[in-house]
């Protein structure tokens, strides 16, 4: 008797009102053609991604100002209890820059009378636009980054995006005052480089962990030196060539690992680079962007 | 008993609300070591909020804010949706809440639980986005949220002791 009183009380407890399993059927009806159109890269989908991330952008900004202020804060403190040895080091250090400003101007001088020479045109103009970093996915699933810059600022999807260091990663869903930049470490990225000394290709893929990975290394047989920079290549003329990535780290029995200039995720500004149509007349070196903390926009 | 007012009904949104907060201050953010310490807030909430005070977390919310989760974690767009409505179904199951457990039995279920999770969000990650991101990192994100877990416990549980007693 008890038994088939526990029975009755099990049964009636689990049955759900038909309303609500109407709901979780629908719900996962819901989830499931989600999953589907994701799969399709559905643009309806993409564009409701894009808003979303729009809207948040404000919550997000405002989230993200107290963890601003305090590693500002944090930084401060440690500059200030530093700023004796930091001063010698700088001085020592605008020295050694000094010495290469005037290599530096010497050789832009001569650079630029061989272009001249050659008629050689360039690519393409690029101009900047800074922004600030509002949210960042977790680094389990995808390393990518908020940006407070998009469409309305002049972003385009598979811009390149660089901190004062060098290439962080590209943009990959541009909304009109919000992007997304896939950095290179996420486990999707790819970007052609060339190697600093030896001036051998390869492609730079990310491993979703802080170190890069160099594969179709154009000479599997060349060894390369530890500590070598590599740069982008103009390669698929998606990335402008000569951006800083790394350095080559060690080798390991599936290749060779990079480091890059500094964590990706550290960066509090990046720079999206936006390119511009080839122009009209042959042209002198490129200016060298101003220097990212002189351009972030008061925003 | 009396149907719920709207003060009731207002102050049973509070841990939802609070939910919603946290989720958007776990996407902000932080430097590159402290990262992977951010705890997978959605499933943590489903779990503890979810099965402590269920008023507050509704599945059709669970499902909101698991849609949520996925776009601003960059997943793909349904399946932390899927995953949370599903936990959320179990912690919610009436057998299951009617069960005595002891808190070390609840903690071990939300490891196994938030394992699993975290490996069916991988597979699916994989097979939509055609790219899976590393095991090791998804692994130890999920044992970050494990260990965060009596946290979450003790502030659902303090929630539902101050919130009005509801069926």
């Amino acid at each position: 008797m008890s038994r088939e009183r526990y029975e009755y009380a099990a049964s009636r407890s689990t049955a759900r009102p038909a309303n609500q399993r109407m709901v979780v059927a629908l719900l996962v009806l819901t989830g499931l053609t989600l999953l589907a159109l994701s799969r399709a890269q559905h643009p309806t989908l993409v564009n409701l991604r894009l808003q979303m991330l729009d809207l948040l952008r404000p919550a997000m900004q405002v989230a993200s100002q107290p963890v601003t202020a305090t590693r500002k804060l944090a930084a401060t403190t440690g500059e200030v209890l530093d700023t004796a040895e930091q001063n010698r080091r700088l001085r020592a250090e605008n020295e050694t820059l000094r010495h290469w400003q005037s290599v530096a101007q010497a050789m832009k001088a001569e650079n630029d009378a061989l272009r001249k020479l050659m008629g050689y045109r360039p690519l393409e103009h690029a101009s900047y636009v800074t922004a600030r970093v509002i949210g960042q996915s977790p680094a389990s699933f995808g390393q990518s980054l908020t940006i407070n810059a998009g469409a309305a600022e002049g972003v385009a999807p598979l811009q390149p995006v660089t901190d004062a260091y060098g290439l962080v990663g590209r943009t990959i869903e541009v909304a009109p005052h919000s992007s997304r930049v896939m950095l290179l470490s996420d486990a999707g990225s790819r970007v052609p480089v060339v190697m600093g000394q030896s001036r051998q290709r390869a492609i730079l893929m990310g491993t979703g962990e802080e170190l890069l990975r160099l594969s179709f290394l154009s000479s599997e047989t060349t060894p390369l030196k530890l500590g070598e920079p590599v740069v982008t290549t103009q390669e698929g003329e998606l990335i402008p060539g000569g951006i800083a990535v790394g350095s080559v780290f060690k080798k390991d029995k599936a290749g060779y690992l990079i480091k890059p200039m500094r964590p990706l995720a550290q960066a509090e500004y990046l720079r999206v680079i936006i390119r511009t149509q080839k122009p009209e007349a042959p042209t002198t070196t490129p200016q060298a962007p101003p220097p990212i903390a002189a351009t972030i926009p008061v925003r | 008993m009396n149907a719920p007012t709207l003060y009731d009904r207002l102050l049973y949104a509070v841990p939802a609300l609070l939910a919603l907060m946290l989720l958007i201050l776990s996407a902000i953010p932080l430097s590159w070591q402290y990262g992977p310490l951010t705890p997978h807030v959605v499933w943590l909430c489903t779990l503890t909020i979810g099965a402590l005070v269920p008023a507050s977390w509704p599945v059709a919310f669970a499902f909101a804010a698991g849609l949520l989760a996925d776009m601003l974690y960059d997943t793909p767009l349904g399946a932390q949706a899927l995953l949370s409505l599903f936990l959320s179904l179990y912690v919610q199951h009436p057998l299951r809440r009617n069960a005595h457990q002891l808190f070390p039995m609840r903690w071990a279920e939300a490891a196994l639980l938030l394992m699993l999770g975290h490996l069916l969000l991988w597979v699916l990650t994989g097979i939509i986005f055609h790219q899976r991101p590393p095991l090791r990192g998804v692994l130890i994100g999920a044992g970050v949220s494990v260990l965060w877990f009596p946290v979450f416990y003790a502030a659902s549980r303090q929630l539902s002791k101050l919130l009005p007693a509801r069926s």
